[in-house]
């Protein structure tokens, strides 16, 4: 499942949005919502459970911002029973 | 519920889904001169499982006719006599050409220090040959291509439903349209067309593997509610061998049998041999994972993959063709050249290679104006998972075709036909309903409650009559009790009911289609008829929605008098042993 995305490297380039196929992650304005400051870009993790732990957007990112994680990951009840 | 005002696009072709094949489909359609339009749940080149597809089977010369009757043999035993040996012969002359376009229009296929295009062969073939490439390069090839040509795509928005002349589902008249939603914003698409063309892929539960999780069985259930006929739905059995170190999924399986890995259990035994004495460790997905469960089963588990032996070169090509996999490789700090992998199987209920819309040999499904391309058709080619690379290459062939005869069929005809305005509400009120819920059930509960039914070894393995009624009635149980009740708190989860209904309506279909295959065969294994019976069933099993929660079968036998191939006779034992404990229902 997709763990985190380094908000750091994130550049906000969108194109991780564009390559999830099950839509889990959306472009959202950084910063406190309450700061005047101009705001930039960051791509977010809006719906973490959807993630297939496809690695289609860690591939696609050019800044390598995003890590996928190591939990297990397949839902217990489609495993064969032992 | 109120009701919102869709946006209405009208258009000669309407493609549903931007795999490989709706591309080609597309394309050809565009060549032809028609207004064409690909509608996407996701985006193209970035979803679906031609995203994944690392080998594409590519013959490496224009075939004589004798060489032909050759290729074509190695397809009809992988097919276990099964295939339609006259879509064969259209699939294996056309491959060449519908493959060299493709490198034309620049598809990056691996090549040699030459320069020449690099063939190799893969599972499931000792003649025929296949072109390495990342299937998302060969997707960015023609989504650009899409683009240059004048074909309108429209992304992110889901189809749900077909619209029919009669306004009825099951139709007596055509299709004429479908109905979408926007994934994000929910905003309805009306989609008027002459002809649509579904490249919807394969359907499977959402068990967090790679691609599957997108691909819902969308165009199966869209189809099948519309009337068309399904067929192979018995051997809805999806499998996979590649759960490594009981820490990740990643597809590419194919490309690791092909570079000569080995699988080993617990006492270093090469067991697949004993499964599949022919290919071995080349065998289809559906054995090996079967092969790895039984030698769990049986106390000499667990089992490994074993990719030490092979060579730098093969290792780098794997991953210069899949990079997820290098990237989960590197992620989990694994080396497949100085350790096992330990590898777990599953299987469940989805698209081995050949369940789903029946079609003709011009990729026409049984309804007029409805036409299905690539996996989500019932692969009249082939079965078992045996060929991975001929998924890919039989959607191009079959898209072109496709592309071909809607644009025909849209230029005799001068207006679309309209559609029924009720019809358009009642799709509507049916997706939006989980969004005025009140509850507390969600899709993902619902895809564990079906998981609970299809993971059970007695069902995954070892099916009998009472097995098979069981898991339908338990999964009729789930969508006449949880799957009314769904509830979606936004527009995201909307589409996630949609999808999980979708698949639970072919799951039942898959249930009864295998309790109506009185033999075993391909992907399935029944211990109550464990041999395969070519006296009897050397037929497909066509299934058919006839009204309101009602399926007709009825069964379509080959025409070997008039194949070039001749047919096997008489009963095989199955090569999986069925442990005591198994042997006898237990019933209730």
């Amino acid at each position: 499942m997709i763990e985190a995305i380094d908000l750091s490297l994130c550049d906000g380039c969108g194109v991780c949005i564009e390559s999830c196929p099950t839509d889990v992650l959306r472009l959202m304005e950084a910063g406190k919502p309450w700061e005047v400051t101009p705001k930039t870009w960051k791509a977010v993790i809006v719906y973490p459970n959807e993630c297939h732990s496809c690695r289609l957007c860690a591939v696609d990112c050019h800044v390598d911002a995003i890590r996928v994680s190591h939990a297990l990951e397949i839902p217990p009840p489609f495993l064969i029973h032992e | 519920m109120r009701i919102p005002e869709p946006v209405l696009v009208r258009t000669d072709v309407l493609v549903v889904g931007g795999g490989i094949g709706g591309a080609r489909a597309a394309l050809r359609a565009r060549e032809l001169g028609a207004e064409v339009v690909l509608v996407e749940k996701a985006f193209v080149s970035r979803g679906g499982a031609m995203t994944y597809v690392h080998s594409q089977f590519a013959p490496n010369k224009p075939l004589t006719d004798e060489e032909l009757q050759e290729w074509m043999k190695e397809f009809v035993i992988g097919a276990n006599y099964l295939a339609d040996q006259e879509w064969l012969q259209v699939y294996l002359r056309e491959a060449y050409f519908r493959v060299q376009e493709l490198v034309q229009l620049g598809v990056p296929y691996v090549r040699d220090e030459q320069g020449r295009l690099k063939y190799s062969i893969v599972r499931g073939h000792k003649v025929g040959t296949t072109l390495g490439a990342d299937g998302r390069a060969t997707m960015e090839v023609l989504r650009r291509e899409l683009i240059r040509s004048g074909v309108k795509l429209v992304e992110k928005v889901m189809v749900t439903d077909l619209l029919t002349s009669d306004g009825r589902s099951p139709t007596q008249g055509d299709v004429c349209g479908a109905l979408g939603f926007h994934v994000r914003t929910g905003e309805p698409y009306l989609f008027q067309a002459k002809s649509v063309i579904l490249n919807t892929g394969p359907f499977y539960p959402k068990i967090h593997y790679a691609y599957v999780d997108h691909c819902t069985g969308d165009g199966h259930a869209m189809a099948f509610r519309a009337g068309a006929e399904l067929a192979g739905m018995e051997f809805a059995q999806y499998a996979a061998w590649s759960y490594f170190n009981r820490q990740f999924f990643t597809p590419g399986q194919a490309k690791i049998q092909g570079i000569g890995a080995r699988f080993i259990n617990a006492l270093g035994e090469e067991f697949m041999w004993r499964y599949d004495p022919v290919w071995g460790n080349m065998s289809g997905l559906f054995q090996v994972a079967r092969g790895i469960a039984t030698e769990n089963l049986e106390g000499r588990g667990p089992c490994y993959v074993d990719m030490r032996h092979c060579s730098e070169e093969d290792i780098a090509v794997l991953y210069k063709v899949v990079p997820t996999l290098e990237r989960a490789f590197q992620e989990f700090g694994i080396d497949p050249r100085k350790e096992l992998l330990r590898v777990d199987p599953f299987i469940l209920i989805g698209t081995g290679s050949s369940s789903g819309i029946r079609v003709d040999l011009w990729s026409r499904a049984s309804v007029p104006g409805l036409f299905a391309v690539g996996i989500c058709t019932h692969m009249p080619i082939m079965m078992t998972g045996i060929s991975g690379s001929s998924i890919s290459t039989f959607s191009n062939v079959g898209g072109y075709r496709a592309g071909e005869k809607a644009a025909e069929r849209a230029r005799a005809m001068s207006t679309c036909p309209s559609y029924d305005p009720r019809q358009v509400k009642e799709c509507m009120m049916r997706f939006g309903a989980p969004l005025t819920r009140r509850g507390q059930i969600r899709p993902s509960d619902i895809w564990m409650a079906i998981g609970e039914v299809t993971a059970e070894a007695g069902f995954a393995l070892f099916k009998d009559e009472a097995r098979l009624i069981r898991a339908r009635d338990r999964l009729r149980e789930v969508r006449r009790t949880l799957l009314r009740r769904v509830t979606a708190p936004d527009i995201h989860e909307a589409i996630k009911a949609q999808e999980v209904a979708n698949y639970l309506e072919m799951a039942e279909v898959v249930c009864e289609a295998m309790r109506a295959r009185t033999e075993s065969r391909g992907e399935l294994i029944r211990v109550d008829y464990p041999y395969r019976d070519d006296d009897q069933w050397l037929r497909w099993i066509i299934v058919r929605r006839s009204g309101e929660e009602e399926i007709a079968l009825s069964f379509w036998d080959l025409p070997y008098e008039r194949y070039p191939i001749p047919p096997e006779r008489g009963k095989k034992p199955i090569s999986f042993p069925i442990p005591p404990e198994y042997r006898k229902s237990q019933r209730n």
